[in-house]
C-alpha cells in the first residue's frame, strides 16, 4: 500500500486536499517491519480486535514525522529502534527479536523495559513511545476511544486569505516598478 | 504580504532591496512591517514553508509538528551534569514560533527591565523607554484579557487548588480575537482567531510592499569592506526539501531574526562574536514542567482557551504558574506505561486536567555549530538553584491538583508511577530526584546574541546593531539580555519594535 493510500484522518472532501509536503522517508522496509510490531505492543489493550487499519496508517505517518527532523535525530531514532528490536535480550537475556514474539509477550517485555533499573535502558522507549503516540491517537478511531469529542480541527478559519502566494515574475516586476528593480 | 513560495521556483534568483530580513517569526515580522511602513523596500527570507491558515488549521497536530515546527517538535537541549534533557519547541515556517504560541501575552516585568538598567547598564530599556513599544505591539496583536467563559474546567481546577493554598490566579491576556476555545493554539489556530504574525504583522507589511520568500535558507551574510551588504543561501526544494538553487539578496541593511538557536550560526558567518566570545552563550530557557491530574469528574479540558490563568505568587522563588493544555495525542504520549496500562490511562482523557509552571532561570545554555548539520547543538547546564525551583514547582502543582480533588497525579519524571496522596508529593519533593529523570520542556529559548553596553559583554548594542560589523542588526529573541520569567513573544516583539524604529530614524546612516 502506498503512503498516499494510507493517509490518515482525511479532511472532508469539501475542504479540498492539503498541499503535498516534501516526500521524505527515513526508514527502510525492514525498519518499518520492526516499527509495526513495536507499535502493536505499545498500544496493545488486551482486546482481540483487528486494528490492522490503524497500524497500516500509523507506520508511514510516523516515518513522515521523524523524517521532518535533522540527520542527528533520525540517527537517534534508527539506533534506538535497532536496540528495541533486541528488547528480549535487554530485558531477559534471550536471543530473539522483539518482532518474532506474540503481541502479549511484546507488550510485557516493553513494560519491563519501561521500568528497567538501568536508567539508559528505561529511556530507550521514550522517543518511540512519544512519536508513536503523537500519531496513533490522531487516528479517528483511537482518538474517539480517548473520549475526545471536539471537531474543531476542521473548522473554517474566520480570517481567511490574507496572504497571497504569487509567482516570482509578478513580484519582481511589481517591485521593479515600485523601487527601481532587481539587479 | 506577498509570498513567493521558494519550493515552486525552478531556478535561483538575485535581488536587491533596502532591508533584507532573515526569519519571518515574531521579531522578523515586526521589523519587516516597521521598515516597509517607513517606505523601505523590504524582502523577508524564511527557511520554512508557507501554509495559509485555511490549510494549517486542518493539520493534525503531528502534521503541524512536521510542517510548521523545527525538528518535528523534537529539538532538545542536551543536559550537562545534573540537568534534564529539555525539549525545546520552535517554529520553522512563515510566521515562525508565533504560529505555535498559546497566545499568552506578558510585558517584560518592570523588575526585569530595572535589572537590565541597573546591572547591565542598558539605560534605554527602562520601563519608561519600553512603554510605547509594548503599547504598539499590544495594539497590533489585539491583546485582551481572556473572557471568563473561555476558562476551561482544567484551568478552573488549577485555580481552585491554588485558592486552597492561598494562591490567587489572574486571567491571562491573550492575542486572540473571536477565540472559541478549542485548545489547539500550539498547533496553529484553526479559526484564525490567534493573531500570529502571519495574520497581523506580515499582512500589514504587505500593504507597504514587503515580499516574503518561503523555503529560502540563508547560509551566510555577505561582507564587503567590513560591512554587511547582503545574504546568500539556497532554496529548499522538492523532492525532499534539501538545498537546491542558490539565491543572493543585496541590501543596505541586513536584519537577522532567525531565533535564538539559529541567529548565532548566521552571525558567525560574518565573523561576529569573535571579539566578545559571547555569541551563542548566555542562553536561558524558562524550563517548564507539567503535571497531569486525573479527576473523578469529567473535565473535558479541551473546552476553553488553551491557556487562560496565571499566578506570580511564587515569583520571588523564580516560579511562574500558567494554565496549560495540549492535544490528546500529546497528553497520551506522556501517560504512564505501555500496552494495557497506557490504554487504560489514555481512555480517561475526559477526566484529565493539566497544570503548568516554569522557572525564571539563569543563563546555563550554550549553542555550538555541528559540522555538516543545519541544526546547531544546544547544551544546557541547569543551575542547582533552578533545579530546586523546578522540583518545588512540580510539588506545588501536584499539591494544587490534590487540593482540587484529583485522585491520581502524574508527575513529570520518567518511569515514575502516578502518585495518590499528599504524602507522595512530600516524598517526591524531599527525594531530590536526579535531573536527567525529570521531564522538562522549553518554548522560550532566549539570549544567544545578547544586548549589552560593550563588545566584551554582549553581541549587539541597545540599538540591536552588532558591535563588530556595520550594516547588520539583530531583532529576535537572541538579543534578550537575561531571563524574563514570563512568556517571551510580546517581549521579543517589543524589543524588535524598538530596534526597528531606531534603525528607521537612523536610515541615512544605514543607507550611506
Ligand atoms: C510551542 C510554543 C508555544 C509558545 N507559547 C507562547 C505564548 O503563549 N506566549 C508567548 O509570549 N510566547 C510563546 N512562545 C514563544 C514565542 O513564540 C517566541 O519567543 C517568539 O516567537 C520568538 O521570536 P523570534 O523572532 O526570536 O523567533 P521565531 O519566531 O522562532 O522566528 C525565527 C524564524 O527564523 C527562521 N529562520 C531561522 N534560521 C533561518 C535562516 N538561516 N534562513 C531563513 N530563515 C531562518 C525560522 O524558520 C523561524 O521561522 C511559544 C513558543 C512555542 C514554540
Ligand atoms: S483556543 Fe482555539 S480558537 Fe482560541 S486561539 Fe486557541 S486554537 Fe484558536
Amino acid at each position: 500500500m502506498s503512503d498516499d493510500e494510507t493517509r490518515g484522518p482525511a479532511p472532508s472532501a469539501a475542504d479540498g486536499p492539503l498541499s503535498r509536503d516534501f516526500e521524505r522517508r527515513t526508514f527502510s522496509d525492514r525498519e518499518r517491519a520492526v516499527i509495526r510490531p513495536l507499535a502493536e505492543a505499545v498500544f496493545y489493550d488486551e482486546s482481540d480486535r483487528d486494528l490492522s487499519d490503524r497500524f497500516d496508517w500509523l507506520v508511514p505517518e510516523v516515518d513522515r514525522l521523524v523524517s521532518a527532523t535533522s540527520w542527528r535525530v533520525r540517527l537517534a531514532y534508527r539506533i534506538t529502534l535497532s536496540l528495541l528490536s533486541f528488547a528480549p535480550f535487554l530485558v531477559s537475556l534471550r536471543f530473539c527479536r522483539l518482532s518474532t514474539r506474540p503481541v502479549t509477550e511484546r507488550a510485557a517485555l516493553l513494560a519491563r523495559l519501561d521500568h528497567h533499573p538501568i536508567g539508559v535502558l528505561r529511556l530507550l522507549l521514550v522517543p518511540w513511545k512519544t512519536a508513536l503516540a503523537f500519531v496513533y491517537y490522531e487516528h479517528p478511531a483511537a482518538l474517539a476511544e480517548t473520549g475526545y469529542d471536539d471537531t474543531c480541527a476542521t473548522g473554517a478559519p474566520r480570517r481567511p486569505g490574507i496572504l497571497g502566494v504569487v509567482p516570482l515574475a509578478e513580484v519582481t516586476s511589481r517591485r521593479s516598478r515600485a523601487h527601481g528593480g532587481p539587479t | 504580504m506577498t509570498i513567493v513560495r521558494g519550493r515552486d521556483l525552478t531556478d535561483g534568483f538575485t535581488e536587491s532591496c533596502d532591508v533584507v530580513v532573515v526569519g519571518s517569526g515574531a521579531g522578523g515580522a515586526v521589523f519587516a512591517r516597521i521598515a516597509a511602513e517607513a517606505g523601505r523596500d523590504v524582502i523577508v527570507l524564511e527557511e520554512g514553508g508557507y501554509y495559509a491558515p485555511e490549510e494549517y488549521g486542518r493539520f493534525r497536530p503531528s502534521e503541524s509538528l512536521a510542517r510548521l515546527g523545527r525538528e518535528g517538535g523534537m529539538s532538545a537541549a542536551i543536559g550537562l551534569g545534573d540537568t534534564p534533557l529539555i525539549v525545546v519547541n520552535m517554529g520553522r515556517a512563515v510566521g515562525g514560533s508565533s504560529l505555535w504560541t498559546g497566545a499568552v501575552c506578558f510585558r517584560i516585568p518592570d523588575r526585569v527591565l530595572d535589572e537590565w538598567v541597573r546591572e547591565h547598564g542598558l539605560t534605554d530599556l527602562s520601563p519608561r523607554h519600553m512603554e510605547s513599544a509594548f503599547e504598539e505591539v499590544e495594539r497590533n496583536l489585539e491583546v485582551q484579557e481572556v473572557p471568563s467563559a473561555m476558562i476551561s474546567r482544567s484551568s478552573a481546577l488549577f485555580a481552585e487548588g491554588g485558592r486552597q493554598m492561598g494562591v490567587e490566579f489572574a486571567r491571562l491576556r491573550r492575542n486572540t480575537v473571536g477565540c472559541d476555545g478549542c485548545s489547539r493554539c500550539t498547533f496553529g489556530c484553526p479559526h484564525g482567531a490567534k493573531r500570529s504574525v502571519d495574520l497581523s504583522y506580515l499582512p500589514q507589511a504587505r500593504e507597504h510592499g514587503a515580499v516574503v520568500y518561503s523555503d529560502c535558507l540563508v547560509e551566510r551574510v555577505v561582507v564587503e569592506r567590513e560591512r554587511a551588504v547582503g545574504v546568500r543561501g539556497r532554496i529548499l526544494g522538492p523532492p525532499q526539501g534539501r538545498p537546491t538553487h542558490r539565491f543572493e539578496v543585496r541590501a543596505k541593511l541586513v536584519v537577522v531574526a532567525c531565533g535564538t538557536l539559529h541567529t548565532p550560526k548566521l552571525l558567525a558567518t560574518a565573523g561576529v562574536g569573535r571579539a566578545s566570545r559571547q555569541l551563542g552563550r548566555n542562553v536561558t530557557l524558562h524550563p517548564g514542567f507539567r503535571v497531569t491530574a486525573l479527576f473523578d469528574e469529567e473535565v473535558l479540558g479541551w473546552r476553553g482557551a488553551m491557556q487562560s490563568i496565571t499566578s506570580d505568587h511564587f515569583h520571588e522563588e523564580g516560579i511562574l504558574l500558567n494554565s496549560v493544555y495540549s492535544a490528546p495525542s500529546v497528553l497520551a504520549a506522556g501517560m504512564p506505561g505501555v500496552g494495557p496500562t497506557l490504554a487504560r490511562y489514555a481512555r480517561q482523557m475526559r477526566h484529565v486536567a493539566v497544570f503548568g509552571g516554569m522557572v525564571h532561570d539563569s543563563a546555563g545554555g550554550t549553542i555550538r555549530s555541528i559540522p555538516f548539520s543545519r541544526e546547531p547543538a544546544l547544551f544546557y547546564r541547569m543551575d542547582p538553584r533552578d533545579k530546586a525551583r523546578g522540583i518545588r514547582a512540580i510539588a506545588l502543582l501536584a499539591e494544587m491538583a490534590f487540593l482540587a480533588g484529583a485522585r491520581e497525579v502524574m508527575i513529570p519524571m520518567f518511569g515514575a508511577p502516578p502518585i495518590r496522596t499528599m504524602d507522595d508529593v512530600r516524598r517526591f519533593a524531599s527525594s531530590a530526584p536526579p535531573g536527567p529523570r525529570l521531564e522538562c520542556f522549553s518554548q522560550h529559548p532566549l539570549g544567544s546574541a545578547r544586548m549589552a553596553t560593550d563588545a566584551l559583554r554582549g553581541v549587539v548594542s541597545s540599538r540591536g546593531e552588532t558591535f563588530e560589523l556595520g550594516g547588520l542588526v539583530v531583532a529576535d529573541g537572541s538579543v534578550v539580555p537575561s531571563s524574563l520569567g514570563v512568556n517571551s513573544q510580546v517581549p521579543v516583539m517589543a524589543m524588535a519594535t524598538r530596534i526597528a524604529h531606531l534603525a528607521m530614524e537612523d536610515w541615512r546612516r544605514h543607507a550611506a
